[in-house]
């Protein structure tokens, strides 16, 4: 059965009906396996989860609150990108809850119905992860799910957003909504997808030492209070100083200049995502103590590189012949782009055949491949490429 | 910098994807010297024995030690591994 793609985009309250219509128009009468939605913080999600669900049910639901949302066709605020996949798919998901608490538990209530080999039938298995960044432990919960499901499939997803409020983010499966939770979703195929992982990110600073960190929380770099010391290293790339930002503003800049970890070659990118009272920054995980940190940050045009890169080693995964894509993309890359954000978007759709695609803007993306050590990401284009 | 043999190269790097070179190597050493062991000269099993020493720590460190030695144990990880 050939894949079908289908995407919409929802801008308010009474559009779900017209986007449900609109998704089954484009897929021809084909029932999708899978329907993913991803929703501004000022749409409903619990009514979306319950539409799309009953609109769709023989398929499987996941959904992510954002810090933006996107499809081929353009990159929205306050809305919800969706998109519908039907063909030779089986997928299976869950959720797990209290994800702060501790990641081994919630990971476990996620994956203890989810089929730890390809179902009968098909070849391949895949594994989706949509989870709370603000729990502080994502990169824990991605090397668990990783683990918990055989250790040998591929593992693609984002960390959900909530418009930079960094108050509280929700996902879904099916018509359970929750926030801190981690929602894991295994997808059975007859051709593999195809992973792609790019950042355009590089160092700002010179080496930095955490001196003092517990968990996700950096309390002090150099023996200094740690926002101190990154509004520092960046007042002159930013352009102010940014302990004068107010309180909302100061997620955008975070998120702007982010921690680099050298780890081989490359830097490993961590996102803070806010900062205390105190001078410290909590990060999307944890930063050990005595870490050495670069402060990074990039611009326009390597983004929309990499983005594009991103899209052809999905490409070249799926043989060259892709129906549609998903897209985790951090919401950094839009803060660079700004305006230019749908140059981005239209390189990735145009690397990988103008095909359709929906993503969102998270707080962090999740990309575990073979031989891959390390599964949670920032600052990073994630794409997930559906064969045709 | 002190010599590290083959796998404690790899033990080294497979920490570095997530915690920084730095602290990485800090751990292993630490470790191998927990446990009699150098760093120059740490084999196959002495790498298993590090893994499963650094699995018993808490949060994020003992969980990527668990999974690498899940990857460990995957003839096809082992085949694609850098």
């Amino acid at each position: 059965m050939p894949t079908q793609v289908a995407t919409t985009s929802i801008s308010s309250d009474d559009g779900l009906a017209s986007g449900i219509d609109a998704l089954r128009d484009q897929l021809g009468g084909q029932s999708p396996a899978l329907v993913m939605f991803f929703a501004s913080t000022s749409q409903q999600m619990q009514g979306l989860a319950d539409g799309l669900s009953q609109a769709f049910d023989g398929a499987c639901v996941l959904g992510a609150t954002t810090a933006g949302e996107f499809t081929e066709a353009g990159d929205t605020k306050g809305a919800t990108a969706v998109i519908a996949v039907a063909g030779d798919f089986s997928v299976k998901a869950g959720l797990g809850e209290n994800l702060k608490d501790g990641a081994e538990a919630a990971v476990s209530a996620a994956v203890q119905s989810l089929p730890l080999a390809p179902e009968d039938g098909f070849s391949h298995r895949t594994g989706v992860v949509l989870l709370d960044p603000l729990a502080g432990n994502g990169e824990e919960a991605s090397l668990l799910a990783s683990m918990m499901l055989g250790g040998d499939l591929p593992l693609a997803g984002g960390a959900a957003g909530d418009d930079l409020k960094m108050t509280a983010t929700h996902v879904s499966v099916g018509t359970q909504v929750a926030t801190n939770a981690i929602a894991i979703a295994v997808i059975s195929s007859k051709k593999p997808l195809g992973l792609g992982v790019k950042h355009g990110h590089h160092s700002l600073s010179g080496p930095l030492r955490v001196t003092k960190a517990e968990g996700a929380t950096v309390f002090e770099i150099n023996n200094r209070p740690a926002f101190d010391v990154w509004a520092e290293q960046t007042q002159d790339a930013f352009g102010q100083d940014p302990r004068n930002l107010s309180a909302d503003d100061v997620g955008a800049f975070l998120l702007t200049y982010e921690a680099g970890l050298a780890a081989g070659a490359e830097l490993k990118i961590r996102a803070p995502l806010s900062k205390g009272d105190d001078g410290s920054l909590n990060f999307a995980c944890a930063i050990p103590q005595g870490a050495v940190i670069r402060i990074t940050e990039s611009e326009s045009q390597r983004q929309i590189d990499a983005a594009k890169a991103a899209a052809e080693d999905a490409m070249t995964k799926v043989g060259g012949d892709c129906a549609g894509a998903v897209v985790f993309d951090c919401i950094c890359r839009n803060l660079i782009l700004g305006d230019t954000f749908k140059t981005a978007v239209d390189g990735i759709s145009s690397a990988l055949g103008g095909v359709k695609l929906a993503g969102f803007e998270t707080y962090g993306e999740v990309a575990l491949d073979a031989g891959d050590m390390s599964g949670f990401h920032n600052t990073t284009t994630v794409l997930l490429a559906f064969p045709s | 910098m002190s010599q590290r043999s083959e796998r404690g190269e790899q033990l080294v790097a497979l920490f570095a994807k997530t915690i920084g070179e730095d602290a990485a190597l800090d751990l292993v050493k630490a470790t191998c010297a927990k446990l009699n062991m150098s760093l120059a000269s740490v084999d196959g099993d002495g790498a298993v024995e590090v893994l499963e020493e650094i699995s018993n720590t808490e949060g994020l460190i003992g969980v990527t030690a668990r999974f690498a030695k899940v990857r460990f144990m995957l003839p096809s990880a082992s085949a694609a591994a850098g």
